[in-house]
């Protein structure tokens, strides 16, 4: 647990390497997709899928301070999500916050009309403000999680208990949402907001750009309390409870604590979430979204703040080109990612990327990879800018692809072999370079899975050890003593 | 059934619950109809240390669980430091300087050692002051100063998970020597360790013994003997005897109900 | 040829329907010679004809009355035939059906073929406007003097429902004739309806009273249109309708308490069944399965699947017995399936109850899909005959035969249970693992063996739970996931791993949830229910029967 023990002192070269890759995935967030975007290479709607992929990556910051750290699992995550993107909805909705709104229907939200409304509702007014709506959208959530969190923990209910009761308060928001006397829009949710705000490619940049600094903010305030005295607490609160009380912490406030900071970070994303996709309904506080949310987290990994954040990107990109593939086998897939992440993975991707670190501070050659990594990123824009179109059947990225795979076999590390392989397949199928030979289905799935995995099988294969076995039983998930 | 006192204090104070850190008071504690705990009187002096010997399932943890407030009393009254405390919660208890290592080692797995003890100091018990917490350069040396005492400073950034048992009885220990409790309630620290580490822990309880006040639980009679103070004998949730070890070999009663087996 | 068969069926079929109940004794041989003599009969004759058929004739009759009042009844060759509903006989013509009046049954001719018109004949008897409520009246008599004594109870209830002055001569002609207790009872229930609306006063006051006796749901809405009717003239007449009324509100009320009551125990008993299961594979294993109401689901498909085999490949005299047939087949399917699971899942990740929660998640995502696949979405069954209908306790208060099996089964099983667990070898190991894994497993028991045994029994409940669903509700693969939260709300209610507790627990939360659902919505019943469960928890944290000791700090 790098991030608890700076005391640990892994070596200077590994640090280095990790300023490396963080300055690295800063530029690429905050620089390389806008300017991509600006220059016309990636589609503005890419750009807002995007951020709204960063929205739930807030969400799973919170999900990992509550459940990795604190040992909470909450499955009402999605609950706090959706009151933080409710309340923004209801400013946006609102001609102040630029709503839709029409004469016909009497110039308020426009489901008003069909639940027989004429004027705006009282509690609604305030929300045309946008300071009011902002702070409420973050109160609100707070305040709920607040009272909730105080009775459940004052009356003791501890690990799955508090996971069964928070489930039934997803069920019961959700229930209570979908009704029209909420004035909320019922089962439709709330939308015709402006509609500029998910269409407008700098609108668009623009928010993706808000969503990137909030992540940054809110990823150092996470930081910070995962590597204070109470990030600690937070973890002695997972290992062992019973024993807080008796060193004159108070374990209320502890988890209390962890819970309220869980449900704004949810809100905050929610806040963000809301005008980037342009409508929010009931459906997304279901407990199945809230569960869904913890799995990003656990594949992911929990109890490292950069896992839960690369989850909730790879889990919500992956639903994203799979959905799309294969509708009718996503539901497999995504039963068989939950079971894999608990049977094969049970501390994510995390443990695949420590023991790339642990290879490469042996001593790999990385400037390899990188400089095969910044050529490839020449050949796409030259590519995108029309100077390759001679080239037949996009053999310069196939070739970039070879180099950088070449360049991973020099330290053939399964580690490092599996990244490339996944890398490789992401950015083809994110540029569309995927060969249509491979779109072929058999069993209704497309054949590029089967070769994606036949070449990681190919990997563990060629490791000549279950390697996967051997990242489990090295990094096996902190099994609390009792 | 009366304390039977032996060589204690010949004058009782008129004010017991004042004279004494921790007062029990016709305690009883009731488990779905078992009686688990009756003491009549019960009461350890300030700077005292006091050994609770007994055989198994007398109520020795019961009586500790009692004094550290996470069991609470069916009837009866419980005093520290004159206090009456019948209706506070263990961090309460806690807050009042009562410190309290369990029978098996309990320490938090996935910190470090120096982690662990850092959650030990005695201040910062707030959830933001946490958050600004930094350790003083005396802390840190107090820190190191136990461990090394305890032989656990190689292992100040290891995992408490990847320690041995008695390490982890140690660490668990120096975490309460480091807490400075008034009062701690220590149970049965030899568990499971060398005849060696067995001495070493007696050596480091009796160090703390004139500045604090101790309750011991132990079975190992060894330990006890090397601790030389006064001693309670419980059986089946009561009192049986109260003095010092050599006195009590005499007793018949106490000797057939836990010496002479 | 085909076609002739075709059209044959249809008719068939067709005078089924309409003459389901037609062959009584309205095929004596004075009616049948009066009927034909409907045809040439004059005015003076008709009414003799008339009066004949009122004396001699009975409940048979109304169906050829109620041809003789629409048109449809003819006299062709000297036989007396009714033209049945227009059927499509090929794809561009229209058939009228010529059914024998009596029997009902098709009419055929030389060949041995049906008889049937395009048009309807120019012949057909028409009833004298004059007549018509003279005919109208007589169906209505008729009716009440039906040979199945249902059907003569609801003509009895229609014509007091009615309020029609006109029969009461014939129900008071009938109270004299000393028909059953039953029957009696709804004639003097009908009288006093008619009586209270159409009666002078002293009679609409004794009626009244008979009602408020009564305390029917129609004696309730009759006594409402008679104080209606009253207004305010005369105070005592309203005041004694006004008691009246009262009285049978109190008698409706009782009825739904006693209603309500009844469906909160059938639904809390499911829930039992649910969460036991669900209880005792948490407190032996810590395993929160959050699969446990897919492999209800696939309860409820078993039972489908084996509906569907008796349909297909037994001869139809068996079929209801289906269900007998599917309780234990889905029981074994499920507990197999369970202990599958178990083997290849579940034994994996003892001691990591959160995991287990997202692993099972992910197994009921794969099941619900997979059933998806097989079998497609919403599905209904046929329930077996002896499971329709329901059980009348007293006016008004009826409880469905189907519930009530499934509160006699749940509470049988429960008992099984029970007694397995408290009484047998079996349930000794279980017990003893419960309580110390370590020691019990230290003492010679396979630990593993009773997990997996454990599992299986646990999901088998759940699998019986799922087998009585498809008796009052349709079924789809999604259909798991609602209980399955209701069902963590009992166990969290129940404590851990006390059957007692989740007994009380999940009849609790079925009759809570009942009595809330009148009042409020449904929806906003299930958010008190909810509330009601956290404000509970704040007053014991551990549920209804918490374990106490040393044990309940681990």
């Amino acid at each position: 647990m790098h991030d608890l023990s700076p005391n640990a002192g892994p070596d200077s070269r590994l640090i280095s390497f990790r300023k490396q890759a963080a300055l690295g995935v800063l530029v690429f967030f905050f620089c390389v997709i806008p300017l991509l975007a600006w220059v016309g290479i990636v589609e503005p709607t890419s750009v807002n899928k995007l951020g709204r992929y960063l929205c739930f990556a807030i969400v799973a910051l919170g999900i990992d301070l509550l459940w990795g750290y604190t040992g909470l699992l909450s499955l009402c995550q999605a609950f706090f999500f959706c009151l933080g993107g409710y309340a923004m909805a209801m400013h946006l909705s609102l001609p102040q916050g630029g709503g839709d709104v029409r004469p016909e229907y009497h110039n308020i939200p426009q489901f008003f009309f069909f639940n027989n409304v004429d004027t705006l509702p009282g509690w609604w007014a305030p929300f045309a403000s946008l300071p009011v709506a902002l702070s409420a959208a973050i109160l609100i959530p707070a305040f709920f999680a607040t009272v909730f969190g105080f009775t459940v923990f004052r009356s003791r209910v501890r690990g799955v208990y508090f996971a069964i009761i928070t489930q039934a308060v997803a069920w019961g928001a959700f229930l209570l949402f979908c009704r029209n006397e909420m004035l909320l829009g019922g089962t439709n949710g709330l939308t015709n907001f402006n509609p500029s705000l998910n269409r407008d490619p700098v609108l668009i940049i623009l928010f993706y750009l808000l969503t990137v600094v909030t992540l940054a903010v809110l990823f150092l305030a996470a930081r910070h309390i995962a590597r204070s005295r109470l990030g600690r607490l937070l973890v002695a609160t997972r290992d062992k409870e019973m024993l807080l009380p008796f060193m004159a912490y108070r374990l209320l406030s502890i988890k209390l604590f962890a819970f309220v900071a869980a449900a704004v970070f949810a809100a905050i994303g929610g806040i963000l979430y809301v005008p980037q996709n342009g409508i929010i309904t009931p459906n997304v506080m279901r407990v199945e979204d809230s569960i869904w949310m913890i799995i990003w987290v656990a594949l992911g990994g929990r109890g490292r703040l950069w896992g839960a954040l690369a989850g909730a990107l790879l889990v919500n990109y992956a639903y994203s080109i799979m959905t799309s593939d294969m509708p009718r086998a996503w539901p497999f897939l995504e039963g068989g990612m939950f079971l894999a992440v608990v049977l094969l993975f049970p501390n994510g991707l995390v443990a695949l990327w420590d023991r790339f670190e642990r290879d490469i501070s042996g001593g790999v050659p990385l400037h390899g990879l990188l400089a095969a990594v910044a050529v490839c990123l020449v050949v796409l824009v030259l590519d995108k800018a029309g100077y390759l179109g001679w080239v037949p059947y996009h053999l310069h990225y196939w070739t970039c692809g070879a180099v950088m795979v070449l360049l991973a076999m020099r330290s053939p590390t399964p580690a490092g072999l599996v990244s490339a392989i996944l890398a490789l397949f992401m950015l083809s199928e994110a540029l569309g370079l995927m060969p249509k030979a491979l779109a072929a289905q058999a069993f209704g799935v497309p054949a590029k899975y089967y070769v994606l995995m036949g070449a990681l099988a190919g990997v563990a294969l060629m490791s000549r050890m279950p390697f996967l076995a051997i990242t489990w039983r090295k990094y096996g998930a902190p099994v609390p003593e009792h | 059934m009366g304390l039977q006192s032996l060589n204690i204090e010949k004058t009782v104070p008129a004010d017991k619950k004042g004279s004494y850190h921790v007062f029990l008071e016709n305690a009883t504690v009731v488990f779905d109809g078992f009686k688990a705990l009756e003491v009549d009187e019960f009461g350890v002096y300030y700077n005292e240390l006091r050994v609770v010997i007994g055989p198994n399932g007398a109520g020795k943890t019961t009586l500790c669980d009692v004094i550290s407030g996470r069991t609470p009393l069916t009837s009866g009254h419980i005093y520290v430091e004159g206090h009456d405390v019948m209706r506070l919660e263990e961090v309460e208890f806690a807050r009042m300087g009562v410190g309290r290592k369990f029978q098996t080692p309990t320490v938090f797995g996935s910190l470090t050692v120096h982690e662990n003890m850092c959650l030990a100091l005695p201040r910062a018990k707030g959830v933001f002051r946490n958050l600004a917490f930094h350790e003083s350069p005396e802390e840190g040396d107090k820190i190191d100063a136990i461990l090394s005492n305890v032989g656990l400073l190689d292992e100040k950034t290891t995992e408490a998970r990847f320690l041995s048992h008695g390490q982890r009885q140690w660490l668990a220990l120096s975490m309460l020597i480091l807490a400075r409790p008034k009062l701690l309630l220590v149970d049965e620290p030899a568990a499971g360790l060398t005849d060696q580490e067995t001495e070493k822990t007696a050596e480091l309880l009796l160090e703390m013994k004139d500045q604090h006040t101790m309750i011991v639980i132990e079975h190992d009679m060894e330990f006890v003997r090397m601790l030389k103070s006064n001693v309670t004998v419980m059986n089946e949730g009561k009192i049986l005897a109260q003095g010092k070890l050599e006195e009590l070999r005499q007793n018949d009663e106490v000797v057939k109900a836990y010496l002479g087996r | 040829m085909l076609q002739s068969r075709l059209l044959t069926t249809f008719i068939f079929l067709c005078s089924l329907i309409l003459f389901v109940a037609g062959d009584s004794g309205a095929d004596t041989e004075t009616v049948r010679k009066a009927l034909l003599e409907l045809a040439t009969a004059d005015k003076t004759g008709r009414e003799s004809i008339f009066s004949l058929l009122q004396k001699e004739g009975d409940a048979g009759l109304v169906p050829i009355l109620e041809a003789y009042s629409t048109g449809l009844l003819e006299v062709r060759d000297g036989k007396l035939v009714v033209y049945g509903p227009r059927v499509q006989t090929s794809k561009d013509s229209k058939h009228y059906p010529i059914l024998d009046a009596f029997t009902g049954k098709p009419l055929l001719d030389d060949k041995g073929n049906p008889v049937v018109a395009e048009e309807l004949g120019k012949s057909r008897l028409q009833v004298p406007r004059a007549e018509r409520r003279l005919v109208a009246d007589m169906i209505k008599v008729l009716s009440l003097q039906h040979g199945d004594a249902s059907k003569r109870i609801a003509a009895i209830h229609a014509a007091g429902d009615r309020g029609d002055a006109s029969v009461i001569g014939a129900l008071r002609a009938q109270v004299e004739s000393n028909p059953g207790a039953e029957i009696r009872s709804a004639l003097e229930e009908a009288i006093a309806q008619i009586q209270v609306l159409h009666g002078n006063r002293t009679e609409k006051i004794n009626a009244a009273e008979a009602l408020g006796e009564h305390g029917s749901l129609r004696a309730a809405a009759s006594l409402r249109k008679a104080l209606e009717a009253a207004g305010d003239e005369d105070a005592e007449l309203s005041a004694a309708l006004q008691k009246a009324l009262t009285r049978a509100d109190r008698v409706q009320e009782r009825n739904k308490f006693l209603h309500n009551l009844f469906s909160g125990l059938s639904l809390g008993s499911i829930l039992v069944l649910m969460a036991l299961g669900l209880a005792v594979i948490f407190g032996l294993m810590g395993v929160i399965n959050m699969a446990h109401g897919e492999f209800m689901m696939l309860g409820a498909f078993t039972t489908y699947v084996v509906c569907e085999a008796f349909k297909r490949y037994l001869p139809p005299g068996v079929f209801d017995y289906y269900f007998l047939c599917a309780l234990p087949i889905s029981f074994l399917f499920t507990a197999a399936a369970g202990w599958v699971c178990e083997w290849a899942l579940i034994r994996h990740l003892y001691g990591r109850p959160l995991e287990t929660l997202l692993a099972t998640w992910g197994l009921s995502l794969v099941l619900i899909q997979a059933v998806r696949v097989l079998f497609g979405d919403t599905l209904s069954l046929t329930p077996p005959e002896w499971l329709t209908g329901s059980w009348e306790v007293a006016r008004d208060l009826a409880f469905p035969v189907n519930r009530l099996f499934i509160v006699v089964f749940c509470a049988g099983c429960t008992l099984v249970f029970y007694g397995v667990v408290q009484k047998t070898k079996l349930g000794l190991l279980l017990r003893s693992t419960v309580q110390d894994r370590d020691t019990a497993s230290s003492l010679g028991v396979a630990v593993r063996r009773v997990d997996g045994f454990t599992f299986a029994l646990g999901t088998g409940l759940a699998g019986l739970a799922g087998c009585v669903i498809p008796l009052y509700d349709k079924i789809n693969p999604g259909m798991g996931q609602g209980y399955v939260v209701e069902s963590f709300m009992v166990v969290v209610l129940g404590g851990l791993g006390k059957l007692a507790g989740v007994i009380i627990g999940g009849l609790g939360l079925g009759f809570l949830t009942k009595f809330i659902e009148p009042f409020l919505q449904a929806v906003y019943g299930k958010a008190v229910v909810l509330g009601l469960i956290i404000i509970f928890l704040q007053w014991r944290p551990s549920g209804l029967f918490p374990s106490k000791g040393r044990l309940a700090e681990e």
